[in-house]
Order: structure tokens, then C-alpha cells, then sequence
């Protein structure tokens, strides 16, 4: 269908309005400013129970060299907490400098799944952080240690 | 009963009012729109009937303004308003003693109306060289003086009849008319304004002129009579035929000589005046009208109230050359639809009508061979495909019209009839021009033949069917349509509807409490099925993610009811396992779609199954939401990549060419793949339908997908489409998860979230057309993904449409370098005029400056100056392809701009592309003609500010209509190609792919 073209409004009309704009936005009117927890919803983790996974069959993973690796078992950490909601996007989560880069859970517990040996060393006494899809960066204020979950002291300062 | 006496006189309307008309020189001309509002104003009662009450009979003359009689020289038209809805009538001229000098057959609209119809071109005025053509007519003349004494107060009758319905045989269809249902006297009156016309260097009109070849090329002078006496200086304006007059449009002259200034010619106070125009060595092919203003201004290059114009519906005159254009094109169209803009080219030839749409039919004069053998009457059948030679009209009535004497070619406005009211019965069928049993020369002389003849009738598409009715995809289809669910016995960790995929992703338990061992998830699918015989196609759909404790697969159960309808075997996949706060598992997601065809390939060999030979997997298609939207095209790459033929997990190598995602997401396939991100190849047709709400993709990911699909240049069989409907959400395309409103995730948007129903309804609609297209050969659904089909179960959402075809010759694609002065096609080069930004970008800001999401290179162009131009020449190569590619295509859009500064927002852009060709400039085309390129929606979302997008659309102009009433200009002069950005005083848009294609 065709529309009608609406009259153009004069170029000194428009730039007027865009100075409004932009003093709106310079006063932080116009776009909210920082993402709260609800639309990029942060997490907090309680507690991990730390097992070991059997696979009845070998199971194959890449590993950091993208290798193909067969492993027979694997750490399960499964965190408790509090987790977001199911998105397209997903976040990314950090035990320190790792990223963790598969993990499955609901809004009450986390499963991750290390297959490399060697991580659990590496990961002992890591912070937790993450990513949102909307780009927020958080420290979780927990570090990971093979006996559980301890608040970090003092909590590292959110990158 | 006795007939009324005089024609009512039209009720003299306000001064300044839309429709004037009055004995001055102010001419002013109207459009279609204006005379049919007249036609309510100028009512009258003619002969009682059960409908006469509320019949109108208008006359208007070639500028579609009311009269009240002939002036003789000027066409008459007549309109007819309040008879019968879709019924044929017979409108005749009768001379005092009843001989028939004209009449025309045609079919009123569902509304009881027939558009104001040529019934008499110029009063019988044919030039002195058709004069003798037929000596029995007395009603042609050889100049406007002579009609003028043979005419001058006479009165000719006016009769109108309802004919005989019927469809088919000659027996059902009687040419004979019925009583008339109403007369009307018309007299006739010589002309007492100024008139103005071609002619040759006797004075004698002439309305064609061969030039080229062996003919005598003439030369062409302008006649003016009734000249007034207090002036002493005229200005010619020599311009392309008009469909109509507008005061303010545009006169500029086709001569060179005249393209700044116009001719002025000093007549001094003379009544008549007869000059030379156009020089024969100099005629350049094309269609015209002329415009002469006399006094006044002669700079004003517009045309204004008191100018006088040779014709304005119709044609003034025609140069033709003997020169054939694309020799190639063989298989020509007859029926279409008007221009709704009833500007440049009048009217769309299309091959595909929904079903209650009407059809036009419009005979291209470059079609017409040399040496056609005539005639002055034809009619328009629309008839069953195929059954040619027999002519058998199908529709309400059979339309038979007056073709101009003297346009030989027929010359594009003036043929252009209604021929179909309500396309009904979807099939396919041929559109025939009969000129009847022999040529007829005179009114009555017509005789309907029923075959079509090789030497004189056309057929719309000899080789093909002419046009589609096509039903609309939501339609419901006639197959009984049965259900079943698979899934695997919970307490069986041996069923083989488990399938391990630990290798590429372990859910948790608590996602996914069932399995059997880690990472061994269930294959659930939900179906539904023709219950006839098969094979028929198969088409699996998979959710994305979201909770994985609610029916995720159930959301497309609308869809898979649809597509069994229409026999196709239609799954669900559930992969609520693969759900929740999840990463990394994409390729676990494509791996299970994978799984699923190997099972359902299984059951089409197990007889004890009820899919037992149901599915065809020749015909296999998949479909995707979300992060199931990406999954797809990772199974279309896991198919080939990870195919293994010894191990039973991996035994894929499925016939996948036929992919849908819905809204994806892009780029969360595992890295260590070699293939990514993905690159759909050549043959896997792709199409992406996101919403501008989309609050949980907001990054529009599958556009990038689509930017990659097929490579640079294609070289494909397959092609790819996309749809960006404004107001849609994420998830209203999931019933199931439409309770949520994910638009709700932005902070604010400039367009209101459409209602679930309605996304369901686009989805419904695009899907449907999508696999009945792909998988089972229905292609006459192919131009709703070009743009140029739209149906009425689709809301009026605006929809941002892409398509790209596999066969095209691409001019600038971008790609191939940042060097903007040479084109991707060799031999092209590029430049600007007055542009403010004229720039090769990167389009993936996903922000400012551009707010492109995509993954390609393109130009960015600004202009503040409406003389701002964007010139592509072309290299003389292109002319032998020209021909075999019938559209100009380009994809643009507006840029947003944060603070609107050049783009206005809320408005449309427009813009003017023209032809040239080595022989000079061929028509300038709006692009609002064709399509429109809408502001784009804002949105913002937390932690992202400002995320609207600058989408691009697709616009495909056929290449005839730069030569519309330029008859045998040939398009393989074609020399440049002019962007003008003629029609806004400022605006920034992107632009990418310019290409001539299918």
C-alpha cells in the first residue's frame, strides 16, 4: 500500500528537536542508564556439590587445542543458587580466567561438566563471574575450592 | 419508452474545488481518482429500469473531465456507475439514422462500476494517410476541420446495454446486446478552445511515424488552431506521454536542443499556426504528448492550468522505430495489475493473483510485430491454460475494446482494461487478444471467432500459462490430516528413541530428569500426517530455548496442522532437554535434528509403522526458532561434515535443501567446527522471518546468516529471502510461548508489539508458502518472497522484505574491494554528484553511525540537494544479457539516524531511477511505484541503549518499464544507470546489490 509522504518538516525544525534529544540524553533522560539485575538478570551461587561422572561409553570432547579427546569420565560441579531465566542469548560464565564454555541448569542449580584433567587445580580458588547477554559484567563474590563455595574477602570489584 | 432528450448538465462545481471545468482556456487536468468522484457528482436518470434509479452514465472527455457534449476533435470516454456488479454491458455510439460508429463491451467491478472508458478516439480524426485505409467508414476523417463540418451540430445517441452472461461457447454468449438499460444524447460542438497536435508538414495529424530502417523518416510538426488573438508567443514543450494531466508536473522536453529552455515561437496574434517540431534525422523513439502554453511564463518548466495539452490519457503521438528491441524475448505478458500510483509504468505485468483479486490485461506495443494486420477491435478472453487454439473465457464478461487508430502499437495506457473482477478458482491460465474472426475496422464489424489466430491474436506466455490464481496459503488444504507422537519408553534405556549425544553436550539431570545415562536424551517428535498414501514431503520444525519443563514443541502445532493439510508430513522436535539456562549446545541441538530424520527414516521402512512409505526424504525440509533457527543450519553443515556411512550414529547425508528460521540467533555453534559460522552453499534455499520487538534476539542474528547464504555472487540454484516485520516479538511465533511478551525485555519502541494472532497469521502464511513452494513444486508462491504477492489473511504489519534469486548479473555488490569508482561487474564505474556522503562501509556497526546488523559490504549515501545523483555506467557486455533478465533489483533502506537529521522519521523514502541508454535518457522510475522504504522502527534495551536497526529492502523494477511508451527503444542500448534522489530534499540510506535478475 502506499503511503502518503508527510511533509518534510524544515531542516532547522529537525535540528531542533535533535538538540532536544540529545539534552535528554546527556541528562539521562531519554535511554536508561545502567542494566539492573531484572532485565539482565544476575545470579548468585550458594553451594556445589562436586562428583565424578562414569560414562558407559567414551565419550569425545574437544580440548583446548581443539583436539579430539576421549575421556571415560569427568568433574561434575552442580552449583546451587539463584540463575536467570532461558534466553536466546546466552551468558558467559567464568571460574576465573576459564570459560566455561557448555553448561545446563534451571533457576535453582548449574551443572558443569570439566573434562580435562588438570582444571580442578586450576580452578581452585577461582572467583566466579559472568557475562550477560546485555554485556553487564559481575563477580559472583564466591571463589570455587574443591570443599565448596567461599565468599571471596574483600568481593573483587565488578570488571 | 422515450429516450431523454439532452444529456443533464454537470452540476457546476466551486472554483478551486478538485474538478473544475468551464469554457476558459483553464485547462486543468484530472486524475482517474478525481473523474470517478465526478461520477457521483454528474448523476442523471436515463430510461426507467429496476436499476436506472441508480444508474450514472459519465462522459468525460481525454483528461477524464466531466462534458456534457463532444468537442469535436476530443476523445470521448464513458463511465458507468450503479449497474449490476460483475455484468457485461455494451456502450454505442449511434449516429442519427442508428449506424454504429463505436462501442466498446466491458464488465462492470464488484461495485457496480466501469472505469471511464475510451469509447471514441479523437472524434474519427485518424490523419490523411489512414483516411483511405477503410473507405466504408464514414466516420473517419482526415483533420480536425473536416470533423468539425461533417459534424458540427449533429447529436449522436448514446445507448447502453446489459449482453448475455456467459462463459464458454458461443451459444452461452450472444455478441447481440439486450434492451437498453439507458441513452443518452451527446451532441456535438466544434471546438471553441485552443487545440493543439502532431502533425505532418501538410497540417494533416499524424499520431505514428516510422523512422530507422529503410522508412522515410519524416519529419513532425506541431498544429495549433483556435489560437487567441491578444498573444503573440507560444512555448512548446515536447514531452514523454502522460497517463494523465496534473497541474505541477513536470515538463521537460525530450529534444536536446530544448532540454534547458523551451521552444518559443512567435505566432503573433495568428489564429492558427503550424510549425515544424521535430526533425525526421533527429526522432528518437518513444511515445509522446505536447504541451503549448501560450503567454505567461515560459520558464516554468511545470504544467499549469491555462496550457494546452495534445492528450492526456491518451497519446499524442508515436515514433517507432523498424528496429526489433531484445530480440530475445519471445514469451511476453498480457495480464497484470495498475499501478496504484497511476504514475510511470501505468501497469505491472504479473503472472500470480491471489484468489479474489482482479485482473488487468495491458498489450506491451514493442510486443506487436510489423506487418500485424490490424484492426480496431479486440477482446480480451482469459481462459484455461493450454486449450489454445480454442478460445473459452471463464470470467464474468468478455471485454471488447477500441484500439487508437493510428498508434499502430496500441501504445501501453491506452489498452490497459479489466478483465477479470474476482479471480476465482485457482489454476493456471493463458490470457488471449482476439482480434476476431477478421480485422475490424468499424464498430459492428467484430465478429468473435473463438481461435486464437497465429497472423493476429496474442497469447500471454505461449509457452507457459499466462497467469495464477493461487489459494491463500492459510487456507486450510484438503487432506485428512492424522497425529501421532514418538517418544521413548522412559523405562527402556534400550529403546532406540534414546539417543547419546555426550559428545556434544550433557544436560543436567534436573533439565532433563529421564535420562538413562548422561547425555542420553529422548526423541520426541509430535506429527502430523496426511492419512493419504504417501510419499509426501517432510518438514521438521524444532523450538529454541526456553524453560525446558513446558511443551516447547506443542507452539507449532498451528503449523504442522497447515503444512499435513496440504500433504506434507509434519514433526515437531522436542528438544526441552537441550533447555534452560544452557551454553554450548548448539551442535548438540543439530545433531538430535539429525537423529530425528534417522529415525523417521527408520519408520518409512517399517511396515508395522503407521508413517510406513509416508515420507518422501527426496523432499525434506527444516524449520527453526530461536537457537533452534541457527541449530538448523548447523544440521545442514553436521549433514555433510560429520556424515559417516559406517557408523550408525552418524549415517546421515539427508537430502536437506530447504531451510526456515524464525527469528535465530547466529554464531553459537562450537568454534572447533571447521564451517563456521555457517555459509549456507548455493543450493540451500534460506529464508528468515525476525521482528523488529524482538527483545531476546535483538541483535537480528539470521540477517548475518542471510548476508553469508550462498557466497558472494551466488552461483547457486537456490535462493534466499528474509522478512523483518515491524512490531513482532520473539516469541509470539510459538503459541505456547506467546503467554510471554518478550518486547517487554526493551525499554521502549516506536512501534506497538502486534498481537500474537497476527504474528501467528505472517507465520502461518510465510511457512505455508515456503515448503507448498519448496517441496511440492507450488513456485506460483514464489512472488510473495519477491514482494509482489500479498494475501488478506496478512495484517497490515509492515514487512521489510529481502530477496535475492540465484540467477542474476550483479552490477555492485561491495564485495570485491573498497574502491568505489569501479563496480563488481568489469567494466562498471561509479560516481556521484553533490552527495554529502558517498561511502563503502562495513555494514556491522550494530550501532551508530549506521545501525547495520549485518554481515556485508555496502554503500552509504546522504544527500541534502534533490539534484544529488548516484551514476553507474554500465560497459557495452551487459546489452547480450539485458534481455534474458528481466528486473532491475537493488537492496536499500533508510538509515537510522539517532537524531533525525536527514530522514524524516515516520515517513517513506523515495527516490527516482532512471535508464539511459546510448540513444538518450529512457523513463525515470519511482521506486514508491514499486515498493516502499519505511522509517525504521527504534527500540532500546537495557544495558544496550539504542538498538534499532537499519534494515534494507529489496525493490525489483522490471526493465519495461523504463520503455513504457517508448516503443522499440531497445534495451540494449542500455548505458547507465541514474539514481536520482529527486523526491526528498535530503535523506541516508544504505545500499547494496544492485543487479539486474529473474
Amino acid at each position: 500500500m502506499n503511503q502518503e509522504k508527510k511533509q518534510v518538516e524544515p531542516l532547522s525544525v529537525r535540528a531542533l528537536w535533535s538538540l532536544l534529544a540529545l539534552s535528554m540524553v546527556l541528562t539521562g533522560l531519554a535511554f536508561p542508564t545502567e542494566a539492573k539485575a531484572a532485565a539482565g538478570e544476575g545470579m548468585s551461587i550458594e553451594s556445589v556439590e562436586i562428583s565424578t561422572l562414569t560414562f558407559q561409553k567414551p565419550v569425545q570432547r574437544m580440548d583446548a587445542d581443539g583436539k579430539n579427546q576421549t575421556y571415560r569420565e569427568a568433574i561434575r560441579l552442580l552449583f546451587t543458587g539463584e540463575f536467570p531465566p532461558a534466553t536466546a542469548e546466552p551468558y558467559e560464565l567464568f571460574i576465573g580466567d576459564y570459560q566455561v564454555m557448555e553448561y545446563s541448569g534451571s533457576r535453582s542449580e548449574l551443572q558443569v561438566i570439566l573434562f580435562e584433567e588438570g582444571l580442578m587445580d586450576r580452578l581452585e580458588g577461582s572467583e566466579l563471574r559472568y557475562r550477560s547477554p546485555q554485556g553487564e559484567s559481575r563477580a559472583l563474590g564466591v571463589a570455587f575450592h574443591r570443599d565448596g563455595i567461599r565468599p571471596v574477602s574483600p568481593p573483587s570489584p565488578d570488571n | 419508452m422515450p429516450y431523454p432528450t439532452s444529456v443533464h448538465q454537470p452540476r457546476e462545481l466551486e472554483k478551486g474545488s478538485p474538478i473544475m471545468y468551464n469554457s476558459s482556456r483553464n485547462k486543468k487536468g484530472v486524475g482517474l481518482a478525481s473523474a470517478l468522484v465526478c461520477a457521483f457528482l454528474c448523476a442523471f436518470l436515463l430510461t426507467p429500469s429496476a436499476s436506472a434509479e441508480r444508474l450514472e452514465v459519465q462522459l468525460t472527455d481525454d483528461r477524464l473531465k466531466p462534458v456534457s457534449s463532444l468537442v469535436i476533435g476530443e476523445s470521448l470516454f464513458v463511465g458507468l456507475n450503479g449497474l449490476e456488479p460483475n455484468s457485461s454491458y455494451q456502450v454505442r455510439l449511434l449516429d442519427e439514422s442508428g449506424f454504429m460508429v463505436s462501442y466498446y463491451q466491458l464488465t462492470s467491478d464488484p461495485s457496480g462500476m466501469i472505469e471511464p472508458s475510451a469509447l471514441w478516439y479523437d472524434s474519427g480524426v485518424v490523419g490523411c494517410e489512414l483516411v483511405s485505409a477503410v473507405p466504408e467508414d464514414p466516420y473517419r476523417y482526415a483533420t480536425y476541420r473536416e470533423a468539425e463540418e461533417r459534424l458540427h451540430g449533429r447529436q449522436f445517441r448514446l445507448v447502453v446495454s446489459a449482453t448475455k452472461k456467459g462463459k464458454g461457447k458461443d451459444s452461452e454468449r450472444d455478441a447481440a446486446p439486450e434492451e437498453p438499460i439507458a441513452t443518452a444524447i451527446v451532441p456535438m460542438t466544434r471546438s471553441e478552445e485552443p487545440r493543439v497536435y502532431l502533425s505532418d508538414a501538410t497540417g494533416c495529424p499524424q499520431f505514428g511515424v516510422m523512422t530507422g530502417g529503410e522508412e522515410r523518416t519524416r519529419d513532425i510538426y506541431l498544429s495549433a488552431e483556435n489560437l487567441p488573438s491578444n498573444e503573440s508567443e507560444l512555448a512548446i514543450f515536447l514531452i514523454p506521454d502522460q497517463r494523465d494531466c496534473t497541474d505541477g508536473q513536470v515538463l521537460q522536453d525530450v529534444r536536446p536542443e530544448y532540454k534547458e529552455e523551451p521552444q518559443v515561437v512567435r505566432y503573433n496574434g495568428r489564429p492558427s499556426f503550424h510549425q515544424l517540431l521535430w526533425a525526421g534525422e533527429k526522432l528518437l523513439p518513444g511515445n509522446y504528448d505536447v504541451v503549448v502554453r501560450v503567454g505567461g511564463d515560459h520558464r516554468i518548466k511545470k504544467l499549469l492550468p491555462q496550457d494546452q495539452v495534445s492528450h492526456c490519457n491518451d497519446t499524442g503521438g508515436v515514433v517507432q522505430t523498424s528496429m526489433p528491441a531484445c530480440p530475445t524475448i519471445t514469451d511476453f505478458d498480457i495480464a497484470g495489475r495498475l499501478d496504484q500510483n497511476f504514475g510511470l509504468p501505468f501497469f505491472e505485468f504479473v503472472d500470480v493473483f491471489k484468489e479474489g483479486e482482479q485482473m488487468w490485461g495491458a498489450l506491451e506495443p514493442r510486443i506487436i510485430p510489423t506487418g500485424h494486420p490490424g484492426g480496431n477491435y479486440a477482446a480480451f478472453y482469459v481462459q484455461p491454460a493450454g486449450i489454445s487454439p480454442t478460445v473459452l473465457d471463464v470470467t464474468e464478461g468478455l471485454e471488447i475494446v477500441r484500439v487508437k487508430y493510428g498508434c499502430p502499437n496500441g501504445c501501453m495506457n491506452a489498452s490497459i482494461t479489466r478483465i477479470w473482477n474476482v479471480t476465482e478458482q485457482p489454476d493456471e491460465y493463458d490470457v488471449v487478444i482476439d482480434f476476431g474472426a477478421t480485422p475490424a475496422n468499424s464498430a459492428g464489424e467484430w465478429v468473435e471467432d473463438l481461435t486464437v489466430n497465429a497472423d493476429r491474436d496474442f497469447i500471454d506466455r505461449e509457452t507457459m500459462a499466462g497467469a495464477w490464481v493461487v489459494r491463500d496459503p492459510t487456507d486450510v488444504g484438503g487432506q485428512t490430516v492424522l497425529s501421532l507422537d514418538y517418544a521413548p519408553d522412559v523405562s527402556d534405556p534400550l529403546d532406540p528413541l534414546w539417543t547419546d549425544i555426550s559428545s556434544f553436550f550433557i544436560p543436567s539431570s534436573g533439565n532433563c530428569p529421564s535420562m538413562p545415562a548422561p547425555g542420553t536424551v529422548p526423541l520426541h517428535g509430535i506429527v502430523r500426517y496426511p492419512a493419504s498414501a504417501g510419499p509426501h514431503p517432510l518438514v521438521l520444525i524444532v523450538h529454541g530455548n526456553s524453560s525446558p519443563s513446558i511443551a516447547n514443541a506443542d507452539g507449532y502445532i498451528y503449523l504442522l496442522d497447515l503444512l499435513a493439510s496440504h500433504g506434507m508430513v509434519a514433526v515437531s522436535v522436542d528438544e526441552s532437554c537441550l533447555n534452560g539456562f544452557v551454553s554450548g549446545e548448539m551442535d548438540a541441538r543439530a545433531i538430535v535434528m539429525l537423529r530425528h530424520l534417522q529415525r523417521l527414516r527408520g519408520f518409512n521402512f517399517d511396515s508395522s509403522h503407521p508413517l510406513f512409505n509416508k515420507m518422501d526424504f527426496g523432499r525434506i525440509g527444516l524449520a527453526g526458532h530461536s537457537r533452534g533457527g541457527e541449530a538448523i543450519t548447523v544440521s545442514w553443515l553436521f549433514n555433510t561434515t560429520m556424515h559417516n556411512a559406517s557408523d550408525p550414529d552418524f549415517f546421515f547425508d539427508f537430502d536437506l535443501s530447504s531451510f526456515y528460521a524464525i527469528a535465530p540467533v547466529d554464531g553459537q555453534i562450537g568454534t572447533s567446527y571447521p564451517g563456521t559460522p555457517v555459509v549456507l552453499g548455493g543450493d540451500a534455499t534460506y529464508m528468515l522471518m525476525h521482528g523488529s520487538n524482538d527483545g531476546d534476539v535483538h541483535t537480528f542474528g539470521g540477517q548475518r546468516t542471510y548476508d553469508r547464504a550462498h557466497g558472494v555472487g551466488g552461483g547457486g540454484s537456490a535462493w534466499k529471502s528474509l522478512i523483518f516485520v515491524h512490531g513482532a516479538n520473539h516469541n509470539f511465533w510459538n503459541t505456547v510461548w506467546a503467554s510471554s511478551d518478550d518486547s517487554g525485555f526493551l525499554s521502549s519502541m516506536s512501534e506497538p508489539t502486534i498481537s500474537p494472532a497476527d504474528q501467528q497469521a505472517i507465520g502461518s502464511v510465510y511457512i505455508s508458502a515456503f515448503f507448498r513452494e519448496q517441496l511440492l513444486d507450488a513456485d506460483v508462491y514464489l512472488p510473495l518472497f519477491k514482494g509482489d504477492l500479498e494475501f488478506d489473511s496478512l495484517p497490515g504489519a509492515v514487512r521489510v522484505h529481502q530477496y535475492q534469486d540465484p540467477d542474476s548479473i550483479f552490477i555492485n555488490h561491495y564485495e570485491e574491494d573498497t574502491n568505489l569508482a569501479t563496480g563488481s561487474l568489469a567494466g562498471v564505474t561509479n560516481s556521484e554528484s553533490l552527495l554529502t556522503e558517498y561511502t563503502q562501509a562495513s555494514f556491522d556497526d550494530q550501532g551508530a553511525p549506521h545501525h547495520l546488523w549485518q554481515d556485508t559490504q555496502g554503500l552509504i549515501a546522504a544527500w541534502i540537494s534533490s539534484g544529488s545523483e548516484y551514476v553507474i555506467d554500465l560497459p557495452s557486455s551487459i546489452s547480450s544479457d539485458v534481455c534474458d533478465y528481466p528486473f532491475l533489483s537493488f537492496r536499500v533502506g533508510q538509515v537510522y539516524e539517532v537524531f533525525p537529521l536527514l530522514n524524516t522519521p515516520g515517513s517513506n523514502l523515495d527516490f527516482t531511477v532512471q535508464l539511459e541508454l546510448t540513444s538518450g535518457p529512457a523513463n525515470g522510475i519511482k521506486v514508491s511505484n514499486f515498493d516502499q522504504l519505511p522509517y525504521p522502527v527504534q527500540t532500546s534495551k537495557p544495558g544496550f541503549g539504542d538498538v534499532s536497526k537499519t534494515v534494507m529492502k529489496t525493490v525489483r523494477i522490471p526493465l519495461y518499464s523504463f520503455l513504457v511508451n517508448r516503443i522499440n527503444q531497445d534495451l540494449q542500448d542500455i548505458d547507465k544507470i541514474r539514481i536520482r534522489f529527486n523526491r526528498n530534499s535530503s535523506g541516508f540510506i544504505a545500499f547494496d546489490d544492485l543487479q539486474i535478475t529473474q
